[in-house]
């Protein structure tokens, strides 16, 4: 999944700046009501019973809700990964990470190039890399091959304007 | 992210699975693991098989032929254990391994070692529970529904049965967190909820089942634990407590778990009904809000399971018309089933004639349970041979056709080879020949009253118990075919195509065959033309 803020009316002419994050068909909201609803159930039946006198069901439903939600957060988390890619002025920013950037590279926008590059195993998506001075760094693993191509498009684009109109205001 | 000279990264995440026997044990991938599951519930199938023919040999003829009652009565039990916790549902577990990361266009399972840990247990609880028959005083001899104050009788089979019973619901929990898991946050774009294929939508109902009720039998078999080792009294009338409650206690679990053997069966005919009638799937959305119906009212029935153990008329006629009321979404099912097939170029290839002997025979052991609901004729039927027939017709042409229905269908899209079909339909006829042979009779004998789980019986029941004897035999010696069929299209055979069945849509079936062991590293395109018979009203 693919946001940019070039189209923002709060950026600036000369910011062009992509967010790239994995698809999550669960948004976190919707992944607490689940938990919560499942919780409701879970424990409603057990209370039911330990009110009977047969309390021994309650810990075994907290112990697989807990199971439950570790197992929703772990896969939740992968959600909140992020890759930026910021053109400004010279210079090509790239950003990874989940909470923050966890790893950052700068590049030469006059050496950055885009490449998409086809994959020799059948049926794989074509990988999508930053490439400068003989090296190469993939990214947006996350996107499918439609996305990739429109990407890598648009990044192309930004790449070839003339850097007088990308550079900053000063 | 990764960073690599030019040129030289080619494939640099395509790699296989690690070679010899530690692919197997150390895998975390769904594919591997899938396998891994269908493997262990054959070998279960055969175990239990063995456990059911002991039974049919005994009972060939009136009197005690081969085994003792007490063994007997450990038969009955270990052949329903291992064929319920062993054979059934690792069955399932291991379709839904292989198949719902690919419905839906996922890597992978959610938590893949979470699936590894899952799997590895099950032969462990399984070793555990068949060691039952080598301990003091015999394997458990009281049933499945373990019912205090008899299983407490047991001998040192106990506490290992227990501890068996609790590993598989873990392993069932685990498999159950991680297909909901996977199902709600893993589906590529565009894969919206009502755009998902059957099976992945009675799947994600059943694993809801599965997390809901499993704590309710962990309770419960610990409870049987502390009573008989610990001094408490839940179950023993001489210490204030109430052995019927254990009933109603494993009954909540008992009768849910009944639909989670049956529902992904639901949603495996689903998925082989549209294709081979080259139509879409009649009713999609009425599918999916009958399947949840019958999730729901499946914790408001258990009692019909115990109404001779007595209990309040108005609560008799609350389960009554409750399990009643199980017909209409299950008629809505079969009546789709059925318009999806009219007027449809159907052909009949092995995993469509197992469907429809699924719809025939299943429907048969939904009529007979709906006679079973009937609270005074219940009282007539209750703990007779004519349960024994309404079960094993819903569970052997009903979960286990369905489960061979899903491996023949599947099969090429697995090995990248089609099996042998004339010995695939051969294996169809003689097991629907033979399973109508071996449960048919048991409708009657049980009608004229033979007891259920005794080992001796009254002359007059002598024909009826021959021939599902007979019947028994033969069913259980066909399912040497399937072995022989799934094995000579691993090894070999003519080359199947991505799409396989030319009625088949969905994103499984738009890759290669066989499956590459990565599938969807990168999220796919969902085409509307992938989009399984589903539901393309929501396209």
């Amino acid at each position: 999944m693919v946001s940019s803020r070039q189209d923002s009316p709060t950026a600036g002419d000369h910011e062009r700046c992509l967010v790239i994050q994995p698809n999550a068909s669960l948004t976190p909201r919707q992944g607490r009501l689940f938990f919560v609803s499942m919780c409701a159930v879970s424990f409603g039946i057990a209370m039911l019973f330990a009110l009977q006198g047969f309390w021994v069901v309650l810990p075994f439903a907290g112990l697989e809700m807990a199971a439950l939600g570790a197992g929703l957060y772990w896969s939740m988390r992968g959600n909140t990964y992020r890759e930026v890619i910021r053109v400004e002025g010279d210079r090509v920013l790239f950003e990874s990470g989940r909470a923050g950037p966890d790893e950052r590279r700068e590049y030469q926008r006059a050496w950055a190039q885009v490449v998409l590059e086809p994959r020799v195993v059948r049926n794989h998506a074509p990988r999508l890399l930053l490439r400068s001075h003989g090296r190469d760094c993939e990214f947006g693993r996350c996107l499918t091959a439609k996305e990739k191509r429109e990407v890598a498009q648009r990044l192309k684009r930004w790449l070839n304007e003339p850097v007088s109109r990308a550079a900053p205001a000063t | 992210m990764s960073e690599a000279h030019a040129h030289d990264h080619h494939d640099d995440h395509h790699h296989g699975p690690e070679p010899g026997i530690m692919r197997w044990i150390k895998t975390t991938n769904h594919k591997d693991l899938g396998t891994l599951y269908m493997w262990f519930s054959f070998t279960m199938f055969m175990i239990g098989g063995m456990m059911a023919l002991v039974i049919r040999a005994e009972l060939f003829q009136p009197g005690l032929q081969f085994v003792d009652p007490g063994f007997f009565n450990s038969m009955t039990t270990m052949h329903a254990l291992v064929m319920i916790f062993g054979g059934v549902m690792p069955g399932f577990v291991g379709l839904a391994n292989w198949m719902v990361p690919m419905m839906i266009g996922a890597s992978d399972l959610a938590l893949p070692r979470i699936n590894n840990w899952g799997f590895w247990i099950l032969p462990f609880a399984f070793t555990l529970l068949l060691s039952t028959l080598f301990v003091d005083g015999g394997a458990p001899a009281a049933g499945w529904t373990m019912y205090p104050p008899l299983v407490l009788q047991s001998g040192d089979s106990l506490p290992l049965l227990i501890f068996a019973v609790h590993m598989m619901g873990v392993s069932s929990i685990t498999g159950a967190i991680n297909i909901v898991v996977t199902i709600l946050n893993m589906r590529a774009p565009g894969m919206t909820l009502l755009k998902m294929p059957l099976f992945v939508w009675t799947w994600l109902i059943t694993a809801y089942l599965l997390i809901a009720v499993m704590p309710v039998l962990a309770g419960a078999v610990t409870m049987l634990l502390t009573d008989r080792y610990f001094g408490t009294s839940f179950f023993s009338a001489a210490g204030g407590g109430d052995p019927v409650m254990f009933q109603h206690i494993f009954w909540f679990f008992g009768h849910p778990e009944v639909y989670i053997m049956i529902l992904p069966a639901f949603g495996i005919i689903s998925m082989i009904i549209p294709v081979f009638a080259r139509k879409t799937l009649f009713g999609y959305d009425s599918m999916v809000y009958a399947t949840a119906s019958i999730a729901f009212l499946s914790f408001i029935v258990w009692a019909h399971h115990m109404f001779t153990v007595g209990m309040p008329v108005a609560a008799e006629l609350f389960f009554m018309f409750a399990t009643m009321l199980i017909a209409v979404p299950t008629g809505v099912k079969v009546f789709n089933w059925v318009a999806t097939m009219w007027k449809g170029s159907m052909s009949f290839e092995t995993p469509m004639l197992f469907a429809l002997a699924f719809v025939f025979l299943f429907t048969i052991g939904g009529f007979s349970g709906l006679m079973l609901a009937i609270v005074p004729a219940d009282f007539q039927y209750h703990d007779s041979y004519f349960v024994v027939a309404h079960f094993h017709y819903v569970l052997v042409p009903g979960a286990v056709f369905s489960i061979m229905a899903g491996v023949y269908f599947w099969l090429p899209k697995w090995t990248g080879h089609m099996y042998d079909e004339k010995l695939g339909k051969l294996h169809f006829w003689l097991s629907t020949i033979f399973v109508n042979v071996t449960f048919f009779p048991q409708h009657f004998s049980g009608l004229a009253g033979m007891p259920r789980r005794i080992p001796d019986y009254a002359t007059q029941f002598a024909e009826f118990n021959m021939i599902s004897s007979i019947g028994a035999f033969g069913f259980g010696f066909s399912q040497l075919i399937l072995l022989f069929v799934v094995i000579k299209c691993i090894r070999g055979g003519q080359p199947a195509t991505g799409r396989v069945w030319e009625g088949a849509r969905g994103l499984e079936w738009s890759i290669p065959s066989p499956a590459p062991y990565h599938s969807f590293e990168t999220p796919p395109d969902v085409p509307d033309s992938e989009v399984t018979s589903a539901q393309e009203q929501h396209a």
